[in-house]
C-alpha cells in the first residue's frame, strides 16, 4: 500500500532532495552509485537509502574510505530553533554570538540575537551599505574553498564580521543569520515524490509544460471529478447489461501524465505494488515493542532486502523477466478502477509517469498501471481501428518462425487496441477530466455521449476565456432555446448554435483558487510577500444528465426515432449502448 | 460484506434504501433517502410523495431511475388526509426534513414541512428535477448545517496535501457537519473490510495468527471525533445511512483530554488497553488544536513532556497573546485525565511513516498558538496558508447597456442623424404650416399642445431607432448570442474560511536505527 512506499527511502526509485536554499532536485535511488550536488560534493546514494523521509542531512568534513563526506542527520529541534528562534528557555544551550564567532565550524548560529539585543531595537540608524560587512567578496570565496563541512563555519565568519550586527533588530539579525544559512549550509532533506512535490518540482522550471497546474488544482479536479479507489462490488452485476465495473474515468491529458498520476492516486493505482518477498519477512521482530499495534498491519522493514547483486545483471534479467511476464498479464485489461486516456497522438505522451516507476515504453507488469491505465487515440475511438491481421493455417504453417512471431504479435496488439475501444465506446463512464490546449467542446461533444447519468465533467484551463466559452454554450438562454426546438422540431437543431446539447450538463460551477503562503514567526505574521505569477488556473465542472423524454411542462411532440449521423456511427452505437436509453439529439 | 456506499458505487441507477439528491435548484439539492419497500407492489394509495418548491415527486417515480435523469413532477391533486398518512408511514425512513426548511425540523412538524406551496391546498405545481447520485461534493451543498462547514475547495486541497490516498488512516477531530469526514471516507477508500477485521487490533492475538494478518490488505480509515454528543449521533448515523460505516468510525469524545486513541472493541473479554489509529494523516477543526497535539506524539515519553507543559494542556493557560478563551473541558477534569492516561499512552500514529497534520482555524492568534505548539513537540516543514477560492458567473453582457444605448460611435452618430433629421422636418412642417397662416391641424390648442405632440413625435423617434435596432437583430434572432461574453466573481464572495496549518511529523529514528540502516545498506567498499 502506499504508505509503505513512503515510509523510507528504497532502492531503484525517485525522490526529491530539497537543498536548503529551497531548490527542488528529483534524483533516482540507485544502489553502489553517489549523488552529487552542484556546490555539495558527492556523496554515496547508500547513505540515504532505508532511511526514512523527512529526514534533514548535513555534509560534514569527515570522510568516509573513499574520501566521499559523511553526512550527519541534523536533528528537528536544530533546524526549528533556525527557522523559529529559540522557544524552551530550558534547551537553550546555545553559545552566545561572541563565543560562536571563535568557536570552530560545529557551532551553533545564533539566530535570535543575543540577550542584550532582545530589548526593542528599530532600524532607525541602521546604515543600507553594503561596506558595514567586512569580509569581500573574494574573502567569502576563499571562505567556502576551504570550508569543506557544512558550511556553518562561514555563517559564523560572516555573522561575526559584519560591523555593526549589534545595530540590527532582533528581527532583522534572524532573517540576516536565516538568509546566510540558506545560502551557505550544505543540507538538503529527503522528500518522498508524489504528485503535489512533483508539480512543485516542475511548476518551478517547466510551469508551462504542466500547463500551469498547482496542487491545489490538482485537489480541486480530482475532487470534482470524484475520482476514488473502486472495486467490484455485488451491485456491479446486478444490471446484467451493464457489463463494465464502476470506477472508470476518461481523461484527455497533455500535461505529460500529471493529470493522470494525480487521478491514479486518488484511486491507488500509481504507486508500484509491493513484492510478495517484501512483505512476510520479519526476523526484526525483537525490535519492535511487544504489544505494538502496528504489529499487525503488513509492515516490513526495508532493511530485509537484500542488496541488489550486480547493477548490469540485474537490469538484464529484469528487462527479460517483465517481457515474460508482460506476455502472461494482458495490459490494460482491467475492468474496474481504470483510467482511459484518449490521445490526440499515436501514443500517449506519459514521460512524468517513470518518477513512479511507470515506463510506459517497458513498462513493468507489475504496476498498477499497466493493467488499470487504457490508452487509445482519437481516431481509434471515433472511426477505425487497424484491421484484424488474417492469417490462413497454410500460410501459418509456410511462414518462418519470425514471421509467425510477428503475425502473432500484431495479433495480440490488435486484440489489445479492440478491447480497449470496445470498452470506451461501450460508455457508462463515472467522470471525464480534461487538461488539454485542444477545444474543450469539441473533446466533449464526443465523449459526453460515453458518460453515464450522474456523472462529473471537469475541465481545466490557464486561463478563463475558453471554459466561459464552454460555460456560455450551456446558458439558460442556450438551453431554453434548444428546447424550444428540440421538442418541436429536433431537425431544427443545428451544431452551430447547439455545438453540445445544453441539457446535458448541470450544475455547472468555474472556479479560480490559489493558496496563499504566510510566514508564521512570532510577532512577525504576515503573508508572503511575493509569489509566482501566471495563469491563474480556472476549473469547470459539471454533471451529466438525461433530460426528460417529453419537454417538461409543456405538451410537445417528442421524437421516438433517433437521427443516425453517419460520420458518428462508432458514437451514436456506444450510446445506444449507453444504460438508461437516453433520447438522443441531432448535432 | 458490508453494503456498498451510495458515495463509493452509486451503480447506474437510484436503488431503494439508499442516499440519492434530488437537485431543484442550483444550490438547492434535497437529500433523500429512498424507501427500502418496493413501492411498485403496495398499491398506489400508499406511494409516499416529496414535496418541494419545485413540485411534487412520489417515491415510485425516483427509485430505479438511471442516474442523472430529469424527473417532471407529478401533478397530485392535494388530499391531506392520504398524503400525510403517508408521509408519517414513511418518514422514518427519510433521515431529515427538506433543504427548504433546515431549522423547522423536529418530530412534531414532519408531515407537513416537506413543501411551501403545498399548504394552501391547491394542486401541485409542476416542475422538475434532477436525480443525482451523492458525491462529496453535493453533499456539502446538501448537508445539514450542524456546525461550519469545511468546503470544497479546502478540503480538497487539505486531502492533497495531506497525501492522503487509498489505504490511509487519517485521524479527523472536531467532525462537526462530516462534509470533510465524507472527501475522507473517498479518499482513504481501499476496500471494505471484512466485519472480522474490524476488531483484529482488539485481542491478544498469538504470533501464527499476527503473520497471517500481514498478509491481510490494509484498508483505509477514517477516524473521526466529535464532542458534542448529539453532533457524534447525528453523524454516526447518517455514516451508517451512507453505507460507510466500515470505512469511518465515529467517536464521541473531547480529544483535548482524551485523546486519539479508538475505544477497545466490547466482544473481546480480557485486554482494555486502548487501540491506536495507526494513523498518518491527522486533520484538526478544534477551536484549540494546540491542546489535542500532546496526544500526538510517538512515545509516550514525548507524551508524558507535552502533557506536563501547562500552554498544551491547560486550557485556561494563557496563550501566546493571551487573548484567547478556549472551549473545552474544565482544567481539573483534563489534567486528571491526561495523567491517568499516561502510564498506558498508546500513540495513535503509525510509527513506519511520517505523519502529516493539518490544523483549520479561522483566527490568526490560534495559528500563532498552533505553530508554535508544533515546533516545540518536533513537528517540521511547518507552513501556512489559506485557500482563496473564487467562483466565476458567465453572462453576456449587452453592448451599450441595458437600457438599449448604441453599442458603437457610428451607431449613435447614425440614431442622432435620424433624430436630427425627423426635428428638422417637424419644424420645417411647423413652419410651413405658420406660413400658410393655418394653426395646424390640431387647431386651437396653443403652446401646450404643440409640446405635447414634439414629445410625442419623439418618442415615436426613439422607438423607430429602437425598431431598425432590433430589425438589425432579429436577422440573427438569437437570444444566447447577443452581447458579449463576460464573466466575473459571484456576488457573494466567501473571503476567508480558515488558515490551514500543515506540519509533518517525521517518523523516530534512533542512532541505532541509524547505524542498522548503515550495516544494511553502506556494505560495500
Amino acid at each position: 500500500m502506499p504508505s509503505e512506499w513512503h515510509s523510507h527511502v528504497r532502492p531503484d526509485t525517485h525522490v526529491v532532495l530539497e537543498l536548503s536554499s529551497g531548490v527542488l532536485k528529483i534524483v533516482e535511488i540507485i544502489l553502489n552509485t553517489n549523488i552529487s550536488i552542484a556546490k555539495f560534493g558527492t556523496f554515496p546514494t547508500d547513505a540515504l537509502v532505508g532511511r526514512p523521509f523527512h529526514l534533514t542531512y548535513e555534509i560534514t568534513d569527515r570522510t568516509d574510505l573513499d574520501g566521499r563526506p559523511l553526512l550527519r542527520i541534523v536533528p528537528i529541534e536544530e533546524l526549528n530553533s533556525e527557522q523559529f528562534g529559540q522557544e524552551e528557555p530550558e534547551s537553550s544551550t546555545r553559545a552566545s554570538r561572541a563565543e560562536s564567532g571563535a568557536d570552530d565550524g560545529d557551532a551553533k548560529i545564533d539566530f535570535t540575537g543575543s540577550n542584550e539585543n532582545s530589548a526593542m531595537k528599530d532600524n532607525r540608524f541602521t546604515v543600507d551599505d553594503s561596506s558595514r560587512q567586512t569580509l569581500s567578496m573574494s574573502e567569502i570565496e576563499e571562505l567556502k574553498k576551504t570550508d569543506t563541512g557544512s558550511g556553518k563555519y562561514i555563517v559564523t565568519k560572516i555573522l561575526a564580521s559584519h560591523k555593526y550586527l549589534d545595530e540590527k533588530s532582533q528581527f532583522s539579525l534572524a532573517k540576516y543569520a536565516l538568509r546566510k544559512v540558506k545560502k551557505y549550509l550544505k543540507r538538503f532533506t529527503v522528500r518522498p515524490i508524489d504528485v503535489t512535490m512533483l508539480t512543485q518540482v516542475i511548476r518551478e522550471r517547466y510551469s508551462k509544460k504542466i500547463m500551469h497546474l498547482r496542487p491545489e488544482h490538482l485537489g480541486l479536479l480530482t475532487s470534482m471529478v470524484d475520482v476514488h479507489f473502486s472495486e467490484p462490488t455485488e451491485s456491479t452485476f446486478d444490471h446484467s447489461n451493464h457489463t463494465t465495473g464502476p470506477g472508470r474515468w476518461l481523461a484527455v491529458d497533455e500535461t505529460g501524465g500529471l493529470l493522470v498520476a494525480a487521478m491514479a492516486e486518488k484511486m491507488g493505482i500509481l504507486y508500484p505494488t509491493e513484492d510478495d518477498t517484501y512483505e512476510g519477512e520479519s526476523d526484526n521482530t525483537e525490535e519492535k515493542e511487544s504489544n505494538d499495534p502496528a504489529l499487525v498491519e503488513p509492515c516490513s522493514n526495508s532493511i530485509n532486502q537484500p542488496p541488489a547483486q550486480d547493477d548490469a545483471t540485474s537490469m538484464a534479467s529484469k528487462r527479460k523477466s517483465r517481457a515474460s511476464l508482460r506476455r502472461q498479464i494482458p495490459a490494460m485489461s482491467a475492468s474496474t478502477n481504470t483510467i482511459t486516456l484518449i490521445n490526440p497522438n499515436i501514443q500517449s505522451k506519459l514521460h512524468l509517469l517513470k518518477h513512479f516507476n511507470f515506463d510506459q515504453d517497458d513498462p513493468d507488469p507489475l504496476h498498477p498501471l499497466y493493467t488499470h491505465l487504457k490508452t487509445l487515440s482519437w481516431i481509434q475511438l471515433l472511426h477505425t481501428y487497424a484491421d484484424r491481421p488474417e492469417a490462413t493455417p497454410e500460410q501459418l504453417d509456410a511462414w518462418t518462425s519470425t514471421q509467425r512471431g510477428s503475425y502473432y504479435r500484431k495479433l495480440r496488439r490488435w486484440e489489445l487496441v479492440k478491447s480497449v475501444v470496445d470498452d470506451t465506446r461501450s460508455g457508462g463512464f463515472d467522470g471525464i477530466i480534461l487538461a488539454t490546449p485542444m477545444e474543450p467542446q469539441s473533446i466533449l461533444k464526443h465523449t459526453l455521449p460515453l458518460l453515464r447519468g450522474g456523472a462529473q465533467v471537469v475541465v481545466y484551463w490557464p486561463h478563463v476565456e475558453p471554459l466561459s466559452q464552454l460555460h456560455d454554450l450551456f446558458s439558460r438562454e442556450r438551453k431554453s432555446a434548444f428546447a424550444d426546438r428540440y421538442y418541436q422540431d429536433p431537425d431544427s437543431i443545428n451544431e452551430v448554435d447547439f455545438p453540445l446539447n445544453p441539457l446535458h450538463v448541470l450544475n455547472i460551477r468555474l472556479q479560480v483558487l490559489r493558496a496563499r503562503q504566510w510566514q508564521v514567526l512570532e510577532g512577525r505574521t504576515h503573508p508572503m510577500m511575493t509569489a509566482k505569477g501566471g495563469p491563474e488556473g480556472c476549473v469547470f465542472a459539471g454533471i451529466r444528465v438525461i433530460p426528460s423524454a417529453t419537454k417538461v411542462e409543456a405538451k410537445g411532440r417528442f421524437p421516438k426515432k433517433r437521427k443516425k449521423e453517419p460520420s458518428l456511427e462508432e458514437i451514436e452505437q456506444a450510446e445506444k449502448r449507453l444504460k438508461g436509453a437516453e433520447i438522443s439529439y441531432q448535432n | 460484506m458490508f453494503k456498498t456506499s451510495p458515495f463509493l458505487d452509486p451503480g447506474t441507477h437510484s436503488a431503494p434504501n439508499s442516499l440519492a439528491l434530488l437537485y431543484l435548484r442550483r444550490d438547492l439539492l434535497q437529500p433523500l433517502l429512498l424507501p427500502s419497500v418496493d413501492t411498485s407492489s403496495t398499491s398506489e394509495a400508499v406511494d409516499p410523495v416529496i414535496n418541494t418548491r419545485f413540485g411534487s415527486y412520489p417515491y415510485s417515480t425516483l427509485v430505479n431511475q438511471p442516474w442523472g435523469t430529469q424527473i417532471s413532477a407529478t401533478a397530485i391533486s392535494k388530499k391531506p388526509s392520504k398524503s400525510s398518512t403517508a408521509n408519517k408511514n414513511k418518514n422514518k425512513k427519510r433521515k431529515r426534513g427538506d433543504a427548504d426548511a433546515p431549522n423547522s425540523g423536529g418530530e412534531d412538524n414532519r408531515g407537513d414541512n416537506y413543501g411551501d406551496d403545498d399548504d394552501a391546498g391547491h394542486e401541485t405545481v409542476a416542475g422538475f428535477a434532477h436525480l443525482l447520485p451523492p458525491t462529496p461534493e453535493l453533499w456539502t451543498l446538501a448537508l445539514p448545517h450542524r456546525t461550519q462547514v469545511v468546503y470544497t475547495p479546502d478540503y480538497s486541497y487539505i486531502l492533497q496535501r495531506l497525501r492522503v490516498r487509498p489505504g490511509d488512516v487519517i485521524i479527523e477531530a472536531g467532525a462537526g457537519s462530516g462534509s470533510f469526514t465524507h472527501a475522507a471516507a473517498r479518499a482513504v477508500f481501499s476496500g471494505y473490510p471484512a466485519s472480522v477485521e474490524v476488531v483484529q487490533n482488539g485481542g491478544a492475538e498469538d504470533d501464527g495468527e499476527r503473520k497471517k494478518k500481514k498478509r491481510k490488505r490494509k484498508y483505509g480509515r477514517v477516524c473521526s471525533f466529535e464532542y458534542h454528543s448529539d453532533r457524534a449521533k447525528q453523524l454516526s448515523s447518517e455514516i451508517a445511512e451512507h453505507g460507510l460505516e466500515g470505512i469511518v468510525t465515529v467517536t464521541h469524545r473531547d480529544v483535548y483530554s482524551g485523546g486519539f486513541s479508538l475505544e477497545p472493541s466490547n466482544e473481546e473479554g480480557g485486554d482494555k488497553t486502548p487501540i491506536s489509529p495507526n494513523a498518518n494523516a491527522v486533520f484538526l477543526d478544534l477551536p484549540a488544536p494546540w491542546l489535542a497535539l500532546k496526544h500526538l506524539t510517538r512515545t509516550a515519553r514525548a507524551h508524558d513532556r507535552a502533557a506536563r507543559n501547562p500552554r498544551l494542556s491547560n486550557p485556561s493557560a494563557p496563550t501566546v497573546d493571551g487573548s484567547i478563551t478556549i472551549i473545552a473541558s474544565t482544567p481539573s477534569n483534563s489534567t486528571s485525565i491526561s495523567t491517568s492516561s499516561d502510564s498506558r499512552f498508546v500513540s495513535p500514529l503509525n510509527r513506519l511513516t511520517s505523519t502529516h497534520l493539518c490544523t483549520f482555524s479561522p483566527c490568526i492568534e490560534q495559528v500563532t498558538a498552533t505553530v508554535s505548539a508544533l515546533h516545540s513537540l518536533g513537528w517540521r516543514d511547518i507552513d501556512m496558508v489559506e485557500i482563496q477560492h473564487k467562483q466565476i458567473e458567465v453572462r453576456r453582457e449587452r453592448i451599450g447597456g441595458d437600457e438599449g444605448g448604441p453599442a458603437t460611435v457610428e451607431e449613435a452618430v447614425a440614431r442622432l442623424k435620424e433624430v436630427e433629421g425627423r426635428w428638422k422636418e417637424f419644424h420645417d412642417e411647423r413652419v410651413a404650416e405658420r406660413m400658410k397662416g393655418g394653426r395646424g391641424p390640431r387647431g386651437p390648442k396653443g403652446k401646450d399642445g404643440r409640446k405635447v405632440e414634439v414629445e410625442e413625435d419623439l418618442k415615436d423617434e426613439n422607438g423607430k431607432a429602437q425598431e431598425t435596432m432590433n430589425a438589425g437583430r432579429a436577422k440573427v434572432s438569437k437570444a444566447w448570442e447577443e452581447g458579449r461574453l463576460v464573466h466575473r466573481t459571484e456576488p457573494e464572495l466567501k473571503t476567508h474560511t480558515s488558515y490551514l496549518v500543515f506540519a509533518v511529523l517525521p517518523r523516530e529514528w534512533t542512532a541505532e536505527d541509524e547505524e542498522k540502516a548503515r550495516r544494511k545498506w553502506n556494505s560495500k567498499k
